[in-house]
Protein backbone atom coordinates (compact mmCIF):
# COMPACT_ATOMS: atom_id res chain seq x y z
CA UNK A 1 0.00 0.00 0.00
CA UNK A 2 2.86 2.64 1.06
CA UNK A 3 4.33 1.43 -2.34
CA UNK A 4 1.50 2.52 -4.27
CA UNK A 5 1.00 5.48 -2.48
CA UNK A 6 4.62 6.51 -3.16
CA UNK A 7 4.16 5.43 -7.20
CA UNK A 8 1.52 7.50 -7.48
CA UNK A 9 3.14 10.17 -5.50
CA UNK A 10 6.03 10.16 -7.69
CA UNK A 11 3.74 9.92 -10.90
CA UNK A 12 2.30 13.59 -9.97
CA UNK A 13 5.72 14.98 -9.26
CA UNK A 14 7.33 13.57 -12.47
CA UNK A 15 5.59 16.18 -15.33
CA UNK A 16 6.74 18.97 -12.97
CA UNK A 17 9.81 18.07 -12.34
CA UNK A 18 9.87 17.32 -16.23
CA UNK A 19 8.19 21.26 -16.53
CA UNK A 20 11.06 22.48 -13.91
CA UNK A 21 13.78 21.45 -15.84
CA UNK A 22 12.47 22.31 -19.30
CA UNK A 23 12.21 25.30 -17.93
CA UNK A 24 15.58 26.02 -16.34
CA UNK A 25 17.07 24.64 -20.14
CA UNK A 26 15.16 26.88 -21.63
CA UNK A 27 15.69 30.08 -19.08
CA UNK A 28 19.35 29.76 -20.22
CA UNK A 29 18.64 29.88 -23.81
CA UNK A 30 16.23 32.68 -22.94
CA UNK A 31 19.31 34.54 -20.99
CA UNK A 32 21.80 34.33 -23.81
CA UNK A 33 19.07 36.11 -26.52
CA UNK A 34 17.52 38.40 -24.24
CA UNK A 35 18.83 41.63 -25.03
CA UNK A 36 18.89 41.71 -28.86
CA UNK A 37 15.41 39.88 -28.12
CA UNK A 38 14.29 43.16 -26.27
CA UNK A 39 15.85 45.78 -28.63
CA UNK A 40 14.00 43.77 -31.45
CA UNK A 41 10.79 43.88 -30.29
CA UNK A 42 11.37 47.32 -28.90
CA UNK A 43 12.16 48.30 -32.38
CA UNK A 44 9.21 46.96 -34.03
CA UNK A 45 6.59 48.45 -31.75
CA UNK A 46 8.29 51.94 -31.58
CA UNK A 47 8.18 51.90 -35.59
CA UNK A 48 4.51 51.11 -35.03
CA UNK A 49 3.59 53.40 -32.60
CA UNK A 50 6.08 56.31 -34.74
CA UNK A 51 4.68 56.11 -37.70
CA UNK A 52 6.50 56.49 -40.88
CA UNK A 53 9.45 58.85 -40.91
CA UNK A 54 9.86 59.07 -36.99
CA UNK A 55 11.93 57.38 -34.42
CA UNK A 56 11.27 56.17 -30.77
CA UNK A 57 14.54 56.33 -28.57
CA UNK A 58 14.47 53.44 -25.67
CA UNK A 59 16.05 54.23 -22.80
CA UNK A 60 16.89 50.59 -19.97
CA UNK A 61 14.58 48.10 -20.82
CA UNK A 62 13.68 45.89 -18.31
CA UNK A 63 10.66 43.83 -19.74
CA UNK A 64 11.35 40.05 -19.61
CA UNK A 65 10.79 39.03 -22.86
CA UNK A 66 11.60 36.74 -23.84
CA UNK A 67 11.50 34.58 -20.83
CA UNK A 68 7.60 34.45 -21.57
CA UNK A 69 8.85 32.22 -24.62
CA UNK A 70 11.18 30.02 -22.36
CA UNK A 71 8.39 29.23 -20.09
CA UNK A 72 5.87 28.18 -23.00
CA UNK A 73 8.68 26.43 -24.54
CA UNK A 74 9.36 24.50 -21.62
CA UNK A 75 5.42 23.54 -21.36
CA UNK A 76 5.32 21.96 -24.74
CA UNK A 77 8.36 20.55 -24.72
CA UNK A 78 6.92 18.85 -21.37
CA UNK A 79 3.68 17.89 -22.21
CA UNK A 80 4.34 13.92 -22.97
CA UNK A 81 0.75 13.51 -23.70
CA UNK A 82 1.33 14.67 -27.19
CA UNK A 83 3.14 13.55 -29.92
CA UNK A 84 6.81 14.72 -30.88
CA UNK A 85 5.27 16.19 -34.06
CA UNK A 86 2.66 17.97 -31.90
CA UNK A 87 4.62 19.53 -29.75
CA UNK A 88 6.93 20.85 -31.95
CA UNK A 89 3.62 22.11 -34.18
CA UNK A 90 2.37 24.05 -31.07
CA UNK A 91 5.76 24.79 -30.38
CA UNK A 92 5.81 27.16 -33.57
CA UNK A 93 2.45 28.13 -33.48
CA UNK A 94 2.30 29.58 -30.19
CA UNK A 95 5.96 31.19 -30.43
CA UNK A 96 4.49 33.51 -32.90
CA UNK A 97 1.20 34.19 -30.93
CA UNK A 98 3.42 35.25 -27.92
CA UNK A 99 5.88 37.30 -29.93
CA UNK A 100 2.76 39.18 -31.29
CA UNK A 101 1.69 39.79 -27.86
CA UNK A 102 4.73 40.96 -26.80
CA UNK A 103 4.60 43.83 -29.31
CA UNK A 104 1.28 44.25 -28.65
CA UNK A 105 2.15 45.07 -24.96
CA UNK A 106 4.69 47.57 -25.63
CA UNK A 107 2.56 49.42 -28.51
CA UNK A 108 0.03 49.77 -25.83
CA UNK A 109 2.05 50.80 -23.15
CA UNK A 110 3.81 53.25 -25.01
CA UNK A 111 0.29 54.99 -26.23
CA UNK A 112 -0.88 55.16 -22.39
CA UNK A 113 2.94 56.68 -21.26
CA UNK A 114 2.32 59.19 -24.64
CA UNK A 115 -1.26 59.84 -23.53
CA UNK A 116 0.02 60.33 -19.99
CA UNK A 117 2.51 62.99 -20.28
CA UNK A 118 0.76 65.81 -19.38
CA UNK A 119 -1.35 64.19 -16.01
CA UNK A 120 -1.09 65.19 -12.71
CA UNK A 121 1.55 63.15 -10.71
CA UNK A 122 -1.09 60.60 -8.95
CA UNK A 123 -2.39 59.97 -12.38
CA UNK A 124 1.08 59.31 -13.54
CA UNK A 125 1.89 57.10 -10.21
CA UNK A 126 -1.54 55.34 -11.50
CA UNK A 127 -0.26 55.20 -14.82
CA UNK A 128 3.38 53.70 -14.01
CA UNK A 129 1.80 50.94 -12.17
CA UNK A 130 -0.58 49.62 -14.41
CA UNK A 131 2.07 49.56 -16.72
CA UNK A 132 4.22 47.75 -14.77
CA UNK A 133 1.55 45.19 -14.08
CA UNK A 134 0.86 45.01 -17.39
CA UNK A 135 4.43 44.01 -18.73
CA UNK A 136 4.56 41.14 -15.40
CA UNK A 137 1.33 39.82 -16.81
CA UNK A 138 1.21 39.93 -20.14
CA UNK A 139 3.94 37.59 -21.28
CA UNK A 140 2.99 34.98 -18.67
CA UNK A 141 -0.55 34.93 -19.60
CA UNK A 142 0.08 34.49 -22.92
CA UNK A 143 1.90 31.97 -22.60
CA UNK A 144 -0.38 29.82 -20.12
CA UNK A 145 -3.11 30.66 -22.72
CA UNK A 146 -1.56 29.39 -25.51
CA UNK A 147 -0.34 26.47 -24.29
CA UNK A 148 -4.00 25.65 -23.01
CA UNK A 149 -5.13 26.05 -26.36
CA UNK A 150 -2.81 23.97 -28.16
CA UNK A 151 -1.77 21.45 -26.10
CA UNK A 152 -2.91 21.99 -21.90
CA UNK A 153 -6.49 21.34 -22.61
CA UNK A 154 -5.70 17.48 -23.21
CA UNK A 155 -3.94 16.88 -20.01
CA UNK A 156 -5.81 19.23 -17.48
CA UNK A 157 -9.09 18.40 -16.05
CA UNK A 158 -12.28 18.66 -16.04
CA UNK A 159 -11.00 19.63 -20.24
CA UNK A 160 -9.26 16.05 -20.53
CA UNK A 161 -12.42 14.58 -18.94
CA UNK A 162 -14.34 15.56 -21.52
CA UNK A 163 -12.05 13.33 -23.54
CA UNK A 164 -13.14 10.50 -21.95
CA UNK A 165 -16.37 8.38 -23.67
CA UNK A 166 -18.39 8.54 -20.55
CA UNK A 167 -17.90 12.78 -20.30
CA UNK A 168 -18.51 13.13 -24.06
CA UNK A 169 -21.29 15.67 -25.40
CA UNK A 170 -23.93 13.30 -26.55
CA UNK A 171 -25.91 13.83 -29.55
CA UNK A 172 -29.62 14.03 -30.11
CA UNK A 173 -31.04 10.92 -29.62
CA UNK A 174 -27.93 9.08 -28.34
CA UNK A 175 -28.16 7.84 -24.71
CA UNK A 176 -25.52 6.90 -22.14
CA UNK A 177 -25.62 3.46 -20.19
CA UNK A 178 -24.09 3.32 -16.79
CA UNK A 179 -22.44 0.25 -15.63
CA UNK B 1 -9.95 11.54 -36.02
CA UNK B 2 -13.73 10.28 -36.53
CA UNK B 3 -16.93 12.35 -36.15
CA UNK B 4 -17.76 11.66 -32.35
CA UNK B 5 -13.83 12.38 -31.57
CA UNK B 6 -13.68 15.53 -33.37
CA UNK B 7 -17.32 16.66 -31.93
CA UNK B 8 -15.79 15.66 -28.46
CA UNK B 9 -12.50 17.80 -29.13
CA UNK B 10 -14.47 20.74 -30.78
CA UNK B 11 -16.68 20.67 -27.63
CA UNK B 12 -13.34 20.40 -25.04
CA UNK B 13 -11.83 23.18 -27.15
CA UNK B 14 -14.84 26.09 -26.50
CA UNK B 15 -14.41 24.77 -22.38
CA UNK B 16 -10.93 26.17 -22.69
CA UNK B 17 -11.44 29.10 -24.93
CA UNK B 18 -14.49 29.84 -22.38
CA UNK B 19 -12.46 29.35 -19.23
CA UNK B 20 -9.37 31.87 -20.89
CA UNK B 21 -11.79 34.72 -21.71
CA UNK B 22 -12.85 34.28 -17.74
CA UNK B 23 -9.45 34.01 -16.71
CA UNK B 24 -8.45 37.39 -19.44
CA UNK B 25 -11.75 38.86 -17.69
CA UNK B 26 -10.21 38.72 -13.67
CA UNK B 27 -6.82 39.58 -14.90
CA UNK B 28 -8.11 42.59 -16.47
CA UNK B 29 -10.52 43.58 -13.25
CA UNK B 30 -7.04 42.69 -11.11
CA UNK B 31 -4.76 45.35 -13.63
CA UNK B 32 -7.37 47.52 -12.72
CA UNK B 33 -7.22 47.20 -8.75
CA UNK B 34 -3.10 47.24 -8.89
CA UNK B 35 -3.09 51.03 -10.73
CA UNK B 36 -5.97 52.50 -9.16
CA UNK B 37 -5.50 51.23 -5.38
CA UNK B 38 -1.80 51.85 -4.33
CA UNK B 39 -2.21 50.22 -0.90
CA UNK B 40 -2.55 46.80 -2.52
CA UNK B 41 1.16 46.95 -3.90
CA UNK B 42 2.01 48.73 -0.40
CA UNK B 43 0.60 46.12 1.59
CA UNK B 44 2.62 43.35 -0.35
CA UNK B 45 5.36 45.09 0.11
CA UNK B 46 4.95 45.86 3.79
CA UNK B 47 3.82 42.06 4.47
CA UNK B 48 6.82 40.39 2.02
CA UNK B 49 9.04 43.21 4.49
CA UNK B 50 7.36 42.14 7.93
CA UNK B 51 7.81 38.01 7.03
CA UNK B 52 11.57 38.96 5.75
CA UNK B 53 12.43 40.49 9.29
CA UNK B 54 10.45 37.57 11.26
CA UNK B 55 12.15 34.80 9.52
CA UNK B 56 15.56 36.56 10.07
CA UNK B 57 15.06 37.31 13.55
CA UNK B 58 14.29 34.02 13.70
CA UNK B 59 17.25 32.69 12.50
CA UNK B 60 18.86 34.96 14.73
CA UNK B 61 20.09 36.67 11.35
CA UNK B 62 20.55 40.52 12.54
CA UNK B 63 18.55 42.91 10.38
CA UNK B 64 17.79 46.55 10.19
CA UNK B 65 15.07 47.90 8.55
CA UNK B 66 15.20 51.66 7.07
CA UNK B 67 12.04 52.49 5.39
CA UNK B 68 11.45 49.54 2.45
CA UNK B 69 15.27 48.57 2.84
CA UNK B 70 16.42 45.80 4.99
CA UNK B 71 20.51 45.44 5.76
CA UNK B 72 21.24 42.01 6.56
CA UNK B 73 24.63 40.12 6.29
CA UNK B 74 26.41 43.20 5.17
CA UNK B 75 24.55 43.95 2.11
CA UNK B 76 21.03 46.04 1.66
CA UNK B 77 18.07 44.70 -0.18
CA UNK B 78 15.78 47.19 -1.75
CA UNK B 79 12.14 45.75 -1.11
CA UNK B 80 10.22 46.99 -4.07
CA UNK B 81 6.68 46.07 -6.25
CA UNK B 82 8.31 43.49 -8.01
CA UNK B 83 9.74 41.43 -4.73
CA UNK B 84 5.92 41.60 -3.04
CA UNK B 85 3.57 38.45 -4.27
CA UNK B 86 1.05 40.22 -5.26
CA UNK B 87 1.01 39.84 -9.24
CA UNK B 88 2.35 36.64 -8.81
CA UNK B 89 -1.22 35.54 -6.96
CA UNK B 90 -3.17 37.78 -8.70
CA UNK B 91 -2.34 35.46 -11.67
CA UNK B 92 -2.80 32.45 -10.33
CA UNK B 93 -6.11 33.29 -8.36
CA UNK B 94 -7.75 34.40 -11.48
CA UNK B 95 -6.77 30.97 -12.60
CA UNK B 96 -8.86 29.41 -9.89
CA UNK B 97 -11.90 31.67 -9.85
CA UNK B 98 -12.26 31.15 -13.81
CA UNK B 99 -11.75 27.15 -13.15
CA UNK B 100 -14.97 25.44 -13.26
CA UNK B 101 -15.12 24.53 -9.49
CA UNK B 102 -17.35 24.55 -6.56
CA UNK B 103 -17.04 28.18 -4.75
CA UNK B 104 -16.06 26.01 -1.47
CA UNK B 105 -12.96 24.61 -3.54
CA UNK B 106 -11.90 27.97 -5.11
CA UNK B 107 -12.19 29.48 -1.54
CA UNK B 108 -9.75 26.72 0.03
CA UNK B 109 -7.64 27.24 -3.28
CA UNK B 110 -6.99 31.30 -3.04
CA UNK B 111 -6.33 30.92 0.72
CA UNK B 112 -3.88 27.83 -0.05
CA UNK B 113 -2.39 29.47 -3.25
CA UNK B 114 -2.01 32.99 -1.06
CA UNK B 115 0.20 30.56 1.62
CA UNK B 116 1.97 28.81 -1.03
CA UNK B 117 2.94 31.90 -3.22
CA UNK B 118 3.82 33.88 0.05
CA UNK B 119 6.16 30.92 1.33
CA UNK B 120 7.66 30.76 -2.22
CA UNK B 121 8.47 34.66 -2.27
CA UNK B 122 9.69 34.79 1.20
CA UNK B 123 12.32 31.63 0.28
CA UNK B 124 13.19 33.62 -2.97
CA UNK B 125 13.89 36.83 -1.87
CA UNK B 126 16.34 35.41 1.08
CA UNK B 127 17.83 32.98 -1.56
CA UNK B 128 18.80 36.68 -3.68
CA UNK B 129 19.96 38.10 -0.11
CA UNK B 130 22.19 34.64 0.04
CA UNK B 131 23.67 35.35 -3.41
CA UNK B 132 24.24 39.24 -2.63
CA UNK B 133 26.27 38.40 0.14
CA UNK B 134 27.70 35.76 -1.50
CA UNK B 135 28.35 35.74 -5.00
CA UNK B 136 27.15 39.11 -6.67
CA UNK B 137 27.76 38.62 -10.09
CA UNK B 138 25.21 36.14 -10.03
CA UNK B 139 22.05 38.64 -9.08
CA UNK B 140 20.16 39.21 -12.09
CA UNK B 141 20.68 35.99 -13.39
CA UNK B 142 19.40 34.78 -10.36
CA UNK B 143 16.57 37.31 -9.80
CA UNK B 144 14.91 37.03 -13.26
CA UNK B 145 14.97 33.05 -13.05
CA UNK B 146 13.45 33.01 -9.66
CA UNK B 147 11.22 35.55 -10.31
CA UNK B 148 9.80 33.97 -13.68
CA UNK B 149 10.88 30.33 -13.86
CA UNK B 150 10.28 29.99 -10.31
CA UNK B 151 7.14 31.57 -10.15
CA UNK B 152 5.45 30.08 -13.02
CA UNK B 153 6.79 26.29 -11.67
CA UNK B 154 5.04 27.17 -8.29
CA UNK B 155 1.75 29.06 -9.84
CA UNK B 156 1.71 25.66 -11.79
CA UNK B 157 1.92 23.28 -8.81
CA UNK B 158 0.08 24.77 -6.76
CA UNK B 159 -2.60 25.13 -9.36
CA UNK B 160 -2.56 21.27 -10.29
CA UNK B 161 -2.18 20.14 -6.68
CA UNK B 162 -5.44 22.22 -6.25
CA UNK B 163 -7.31 20.72 -9.23
CA UNK B 164 -6.50 17.59 -7.90
CA UNK B 165 -8.75 18.51 -4.92
CA UNK B 166 -11.07 20.69 -6.93
CA UNK B 167 -11.42 17.92 -9.85
CA UNK B 168 -11.36 14.60 -7.95
CA UNK B 169 -11.26 11.43 -10.55
CA UNK B 170 -14.19 9.34 -10.81
CA UNK B 171 -14.34 6.01 -9.24
CA UNK B 172 -14.02 3.15 -11.97
CA UNK B 173 -17.65 1.48 -12.09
Amino acid sequence: MAALRRAAAEARLKPLARFAAWATLMFAAAWLVAGPWQRAIAAVAGAIVAGPGRHVEWGTLELFFPFDVSVYAALCLSSTWASRSERLRALGIGTAAIVGVEIATLVVVMRIMLSASGAPPERQEEIQRLIVAVIRLSGLAAAGAAWMLTLGWRGVAPFARRLEPSHGPQAPGERRHSS
Amino acid sequence: MDHRSARIASSARRSVLVFLLRCAAYWAAALALVSRLPQIEAAGIELTLKTLQGVLWLARVPVIRSGDALYVAHVSVDIVSDCSPHMAYFIYAAVVLAFPAAWRARALGLLAGAAVIHLFNTIRILALIAILALKREWFDFAHIYLWQTGTVVVVFATFAMWLRYAVPRPRPA
